[in-house]
């Protein structure tokens, strides 16, 4: 059995008065294409993805994306519920990003996408200017997060951000302005450190949004037992501490006797 | 092997107390935990209560990664006390 099958997605629109076709479809419409593509086929870790070979052909703009048959038969069957649900908060973030991507386009550009696969009796997802295929909004609320990792690159022409490894999340990159990477004393390549960010999380799921974090501050962490630095921070304290019964003072302010 | 410590405000007003009775078993929990390189988390309402009597610069904030209180929390907080009150 062939195990190899594909999703076909088809542009339609003009540019100016010039129909679509692969003589006038630019390289970067392509480009954000083949991106959204690789999306809507593994939302997930695409490392160690399959291959997926493409191929255009007439009629306006087809864009042929050949992968594994089992990714496409996924695929199809999300194509199957967005068909029938009119609605993308159910699907993982990259793949609704991915669809939004297509509907923004269809919008701002007046095109026509229409979206297949090579599955027996597949669903086509038709998107135009017509259509609404957004989340609804109010599932993503601002949240602030403090991660724990390491940086392993910091910088940027236009658009800085610091690249941190974390373990629970991977790999995530975080807006930065230029003159907070610009001001920092010592060189924090490599260095673990927590940073505080600002980012949205799906209220209904807690998934968390990895392309909307931006920075708030940059917490020099360590795991040193400092008895200097303990012993300062217990003689601020210990002038209010000393005063007080824990327990008592606990059980006041959570009114446990109210 | 543990991943990380949940530290609460009762904790710091021994840790932070050379005279509480308790200050040794809590400095040598503490201790133990940085040397096993156990990651120590304090959440924005220990940090909130702590706050009510003491200030925030005198938390060991370099050791420790908050939990923020975000609006997923605040909404299974409020579901979490309804299912006590039933309990009850």
């Amino acid at each position: 059995m062939e195990k190899i099958g594909y999703i076909e997605i088809i542009v339609k629109g003009f540019k100016g008065k010039l129909e679509l076709t692969p003589e006038t479809f630019d390289i970067k419409e392509l480009a954000e294409i083949i991106e959204q593509a690789e999306k809507l086929l593994f939302p997930g870790e695409r490392k160690e993805r399959p291959i997926i070979s493409y191929k255009m052909e007439e009629g306006s703009v087809k864009n042929i994306f050949k992968t594994s048959l089992q990714a496409v038969i996924g695929f199809s069957a999300i194509l199957s519920e967005v068909e029938a649900k009119k609605n993308l908060d159910f699907l993982e973030l990259n793949t609704a990003k991915a669809i939004e991507t297509f509907q923004e386009n269809a919008v701002k550009r007046d095109y026509t996408f229409e979206i297949k696969t090579s599955v027996e009796n597949s669903p086509t997802l038709k998107i135009d200017k017509t259509t609404f295929y957004y989340r609804t909004s109010e599932n993503w609320v601002d949240a602030e997060f403090y991660f724990y990792g390491k940086i392993t690159n910091a910088g940027g022409k236009d658009k800085a951000n610091i690249h941190l490894v974390t373990e629970e999340l991977g790999t995530l990159y975080i807006q930065t302005p230029q003159e907070i990477l610009a001001k920092a004393e010592e060189n924090i390549l490599y260095k673990t450190y927590v940073i505080r960010v600002n980012g949205k999380q799906n209220s209904q799921t807690g998934e968390i949004d990895k392309q909307s974090f931006s920075f708030i501050e940059m917490i020099d962490y360590n795991t040193k037992y400092d008895e200097q630095y303990l012993k300062k921070l217990r003689s601020k304290a210990m002038n209010w501490l000393n005063k007080i019964d824990p327990d008592e003072w606990l059980k006041d302010i959570r009114g446990y006797d109210a | 092997m543990l991943e990380g410590a949940m530290l609460d405000t009762s904790f710091f007003l021994r840790f932070l107390n050379e005279n509480d009775k308790l200050f040794n078993n809590a400095n040598n929990y503490y201790k133990y935990f940085l040397q096993k390189e156990i990651k120590l988390f304090i959440s924005t309402i220990s940090i909130a209560e702590y706050c009510v009597g003491g200030k925030i610069d005198e938390l060991p904030l370099k050791n420790l990664i908050v939990l923020p209180f975000n609006i997923n929390h605040a909404e299974k907080a409020g579901s979490l006390l309804v299912y006590f009150m039933k309990l009850e």
